[in-house]
């Protein structure tokens, strides 16, 4: 048994196998929350039936900015989560507003018209809000303080438990 | 019925191979004949038990049994019967199974073709093939059981992914990916064998070589095939995206590459045997890796399945089929070493090979870097990065030009030491035809240094290549006072070998120069026609002539029509569409491809207005396409001809 | 042994070496719009169109596997390449464009790797290559020498003298 040879080949090996296990549980998509702590990006965008929202208007209060579209099932899944969370916290002054990605505004009517909303959802021209908050899947949700500045970012469908204790974090 | 049959049958085949692995093992260390006998009736059980699973299977899907858990998941009412038979390979579990009944017969056919050869080391061969059996069987039969009863089936299922519904090429790149991937199992068997049993007789160096050969070509084939697919499908024009998927095939292809070169001395001179043994252990456990990195969830790919529990087991048995080949090459350097022999000095074919080891080694290296480094880097430091196509193009043109350069002086360096202006001699016209074509390149205006310089090593070996296939014949030609045409089939059939292995050479160059040509002279455009309107593009007229809905029972589809005109004559219509899926969000486009020899004519869809009557296209022309599936049909054909059997090989008793 | 395990320092151990702290990110991150001004005036088309290319064949698409901006067809990638030509068309250079979407993705969304991990990846290849050029060279000529040795120490064997006998006569003579 040549020992050299074998530590050789266990040298090589094992750190292979070793970076390869620790890849486990990891999500391989790419995610980043490069913009939690920093001051969310302000935008003027129009709501479906044409109104301006200002996300400047909406400084001294805690804002919940949900990035969606009809096509996306976890979107759809999220929906009654944040149904809820409007109708509790809306009126201890949280602001929820939903932009839509990627998506055509009369799908977007369409499937309000059935689900309801509390919240005006906002066009993108051209995905600009989108790509200045990094968006890169939906749903994305920022949870923005009184401040302006993003407390958290999920990506994917915001849990209950998550979306309650962040809300009660920011008030 | 079905689930109870299916999973029953598999068992039948896990039985078989545990006991085929263990015996086999016996039958080497004892030399018994009748253990060795069990052992290929147990290949044999394994093949067809596992052959009948995969038929059951195949009669569940085509009947739409939805209480059959697998078919529950990728079957649907909906879906053309090709693809229906094909889905059997669309996702985790059903490709698990294909895995496991392409090696059962792969175990079955060395069984019979070694039924009365080589019996110091067949046994072992068998029974080390048989024991990766086990593993994948016993996937198939716990962890990934595709034929699982489902407790209240529906009566329709979501079918398989729209992007493996879209063509045919999706039917023949799996199969030829996977003969190769398992295939590669027995020569990693074969090595075991030489290392377990301690001696390494030319005859069985040679037997690893040809039963490398078939895997080798059917990897070819399907990573040409993959290439081929991305292109006509994906719609983005391109054909190599150096997805980590992509490059886990490419991996095993460079070990083996290698290793067939390598052998060659190994048969000669008795030469760089750890090289060559190594290189076919690596190739195993390379594509271990690859299947690995498709189904484990670990890496970010166009070709992942979901993420499953499947990935740690995968991953247990990689590191547990490495630390067995650590030990054994450890274990038997003496074997693999000459002490007294001496490696015939710098100007000679042998260090050729040697050098080529070493830059495909590189290559791999390189390209394997470059895929797990992102996950290294990660773990370490909690960032993402991307290593993307950048890199491993700046990496991988000089390993190819090197290659390329290989590729011309290797055959020309004789056996054994000789003088450096023996050499410059022989490559006198080469070098002649290189300084032409780098001439002809600047005066046509091809300047980019990475086209030229691939175009000039092209000719480089081409030139070298062309006199090897043809020297032979000439000298036979005149010695003999022949025909030359009688001369070269004569030479050619006689050293099949040689001569296919020369093609399959010529097929690189071909794809070297495709691939040069395709990359640099790429050119890119959007238009957006009104319905009527004609744009023109690099020489193509293209008009819009309208738009249609085609409805199918899986999709609906809306198909523009363009005319197209190429220096004014009529090319054709081209008719990309956007296909819209159940249950899929964003509509996946079928481009038009139009090939043509000198170049293709690449049309992708990306938006159509039928009220405004309006079409948005995006369109790629690349030349000499054609010419890299051309090349591989070149690289098969070689393949095809150097490991033809020949009828002089007799049976030694 | 010893070059084995220099070239596995070389790649495994070097990223640590090469930490770098959390990029910097602009504190004014506060706009969809760039945070700064642009350093340049608004380009010619022709340096607008290759400025537009690079970068978009080096940032990826975010919801695509592995594709750049110029080679995804999908729509994110679209609205993300005409964000770009924006940008370059206000005379934002390719820096500062790059840094926008890197701070807002991550460093992902550049298809090459930053600049501390270009060493490893460039040089272990380049490593891994010398040493075994250098490994080839030495072992070789060891052997050669132990060769030569062998060469120099050969005596002829006393019991073939008749035989090498009769072969000279036969070369010398005649028939």
């Amino acid at each position: 048994m040549n020992w050299k040879v074998l530590a050789a080949g266990l040298v090589i090996s094992a750190p292979l196998v070793a970076i390869l296990a620790a890849g486990f549980g990891r999500d391989p998509k790419l995610r980043s929350n490069a913009l939690e702590g920093t001051q969310a990006p302000m935008f003027d965008l129009q709501t479906l039936d044409g109104k301006a929202f200002s996300l400047e208007g909406a400084r001294g209060q805690p804002t919940v900015v949900n990035f969606w579209s009809t096509w996306c099932q976890p979107c759809k899944i999220e929906h009654p989560v944040l149904m809820q969370a409007a109708r509790a916290y809306g009126p201890l002054g949280v602001n929820f507003v939903a932009v839509l990605y990627q998506d055509e505004t009369s799908k977007a009517r369409a499937y309000l018209k059935q689900s309801g909303s509390h919240w005006p959802t906002l066009e993108d021209p051209g995905g600009r809000t989108a790509i200045a908050y990094g968006v890169a899947g939906v749903p994305e949700t920022f949870f923005i303080d009184a401040d302006g500045t993003i407390v958290r970012k999920v990506s994917g469908p915001v849990s209950q438990e998550v979306m309650v204790s962040t809300l009660e974090q920011m008030l | 019925m079905i689930p109870e049959l299916g999973r029953g049958a598999v068992l039948l085949g896990l039985a078989a191979c545990s006991v085929g692995a263990v015996t086999g093992m016996w039958a080497g260390k004892t030399g018994r004949e009748d253990v060795w006998r069990w052992t290929r009736i147990a290949a044999y059980v394994f093949a067809a038990a596992i052959t009948v699973a995969t038929l059951l299977m195949e009669y569940a899907l085509i009947t739409h049994d939805y209480s059959v858990k697998y078919v529950a998941e990728v079957g649907s009412n909906e879906t053309p019967l090709t693809f229906t038979i094909v889905s059997l390979w669309s996702s985790l579990e059903g490709s698990i199974l294909l895995w496991a009944v392409v090696l059962a017969v792969w175990c079955a056919v060395f069984a019979y073709s070694m039924r009365d050869k080589h019996p110091d080391h067949a046994p072992w061969a068998l029974g080390c093939i048989l024991t990766v059996g086990v593993f994948f069987t016993f996937l198939v039969a716990g962890i990934a059981n595709p034929f699982e009863r489902v407790p209240n089936p529906l009566d329709n299922g979501p079918g398989p992914n729209p992007l493996l519904q879209n063509h045919v090429l999706m039917i023949i790149h799996p199969p030829a990916l996977y003969l190769g991937y398992v295939g590669m199992s027995v020569p990693f068997g074969m090595a075991c064998a030489t290392l377990l049993s301690g001696r390494m007789p030319t005859a069985w160096a040679r037997a690893i070589r040809r039963w490398m050969l078939v895997p080798w070509a059917a990897l070819t084939v399907g990573i040409i095939l993959g290439g081929w697919w991305s292109y006509e499908v994906l719609g983005w024009g391109g054909y190599w995206a150096w997805d980590p998927v992509e490059n886990a095939s490419f991996l095993p292809w460079l070990t083996a590459t290698a290793f067939i070169h390598s052998s060659m001395v190994m048969e000669r001179k008795e030469h760089l045997k750890g090289w060559t043994i190594a290189l076919v252990m690596a190739s195993f456990l390379l594509t271990l890796l690859g299947t690995f990195m498709t189904r484990s969830g670990v890496f970010n790919s166009v070709h992942s399945f979901t993420q499953s529990p499947i990935g740690p087991v995968f991953l247990g048995f990689l590191a547990v089929a490495l630390l067995v080949s650590v030990v054994l090459l450890a274990a038997r350097v003496d074997l693999l070493t000459v002490p007294d022999a001496k490696l015939a000095g710098p100007w000679s074919r042998e260090f050729a090979f040697l050098g080529n080891n070493l830059l495909f080694s590189a290559f791999t290296f390189t390209v394997l870097l470059g895929t797990v480094y992102p996950l290294l880097n990660e773990v370490m430091t909690d960032v993402q990065i991307s290593v993307g196509e950048p890199y491993f193009n700046r990496m991988s043109v000089p390993i190819c030009m090197g290659i390329l350069f290989l590729m011309g002086v290797g055959p020309a360096l004789p056996w054994g030491q000789t003088e450096p202006n023996v050499l410059l001699r022989r490559l006198g016209t080469p070098i002649a035809v290189t300084a032409a074509i780098i001439a002809g390149c600047l005066a046509m205006g091809i300047r980019e240094p990475m086209a030229v310089m691939t175009f000039a090593l092209s000719g480089f070996a081409g030139v070298v290549t062309l006199r090897e296939l043809v020297d032979p014949g000439r000298h036979r030609a005149r010695a003999l006072g022949e025909p030359l045409m009688k001369a070269l089939m004569t030479t050619w059939r006689v050293g099949h070998r040689r001569a296919g292995g020369y093609i399959v050479h010529f097929g690189v160059i071909i794809i070297a120069v495709a691939i040069a040509a395709s990359s640099v002279y790429r050119s890119e455009a959007e238009m957006t026609l009104r319905e009527g309107q004609t744009k023109s593009f690099m020489g193509y007229d293209i008009t819009y002539t309208g738009t249609e809905r085609i409805d199918e029972p899986h999709r609906w589809s809306r198909v523009a029509r363009f005319d197209v005109l190429k220096d004014g004559q009529p090319l054709g219509d081209a008719e990309p569409r956007l296909n819209h899926y159940k249950k899929m969000n964003q509509a996946i486009g079928t481009p038009t491809v139009m090939t043509g020899l000198d170049e293709d004519l690449y049309l992708s869809l990306v938006q159509v207005d039928p009220e405004a009557k309006m079409a948005s296209l995006s369109i790629v022309v690349e030349p000499l396409v054609w010419w890299l599936w051309f090349g591989g049909g070149v690289m098969l054909l070689g393949s095809i001809i150097a490991g033809w059997p020949s009828n002089r090989r007799r049976k030694v008793a | 042994m010893i070059p084995v395990l220099m070239f596995s320092f070389l790649v495994f151990v070097q990223p640590i070496w090469a930490l770098d702290d959390t990029t910097d990110i602009v504190e004014e991150l506060g706009s969809v719009e760039m945070p700064e001004s642009p350093l340049e005036s608004p380009p010619d088309p022709a340096t607008a169109a290759a400025r537009t290319e690079r970068l978009q064949t080096n940032l990826r698409c975010p919801v695509c596997q592995g594709l750049s901006v110029s080679d995804s067809p999908s729509d994110a990638a679209r609205a993300m390449g005409d964000r770009i030509e924006e940008l370059v068309l206000e005379g934002y250079t390719e820096t500062q464009i790059t840094n926008y979407f890197v701070d807002r993705y991550g460093a992902w969304v550049e298809l090459e790797p930053p600049r501390e991990d270009h060493q490893t990846l460039f040089w272990a290849p380049v490593a891994a290559v010398a040493v075994g050029l250098i490994g080839i060279v030495v072992f070789g000529a060891r052997r050669r020498e132990g060769n030569q040795e062998a060469v120099h120490q050969y005596t002829p064997d006393p019991s073939l003298a008749p035989w090498r006998a009769r072969i000279m006569t036969e070369l010398d003579g005649g028939p």
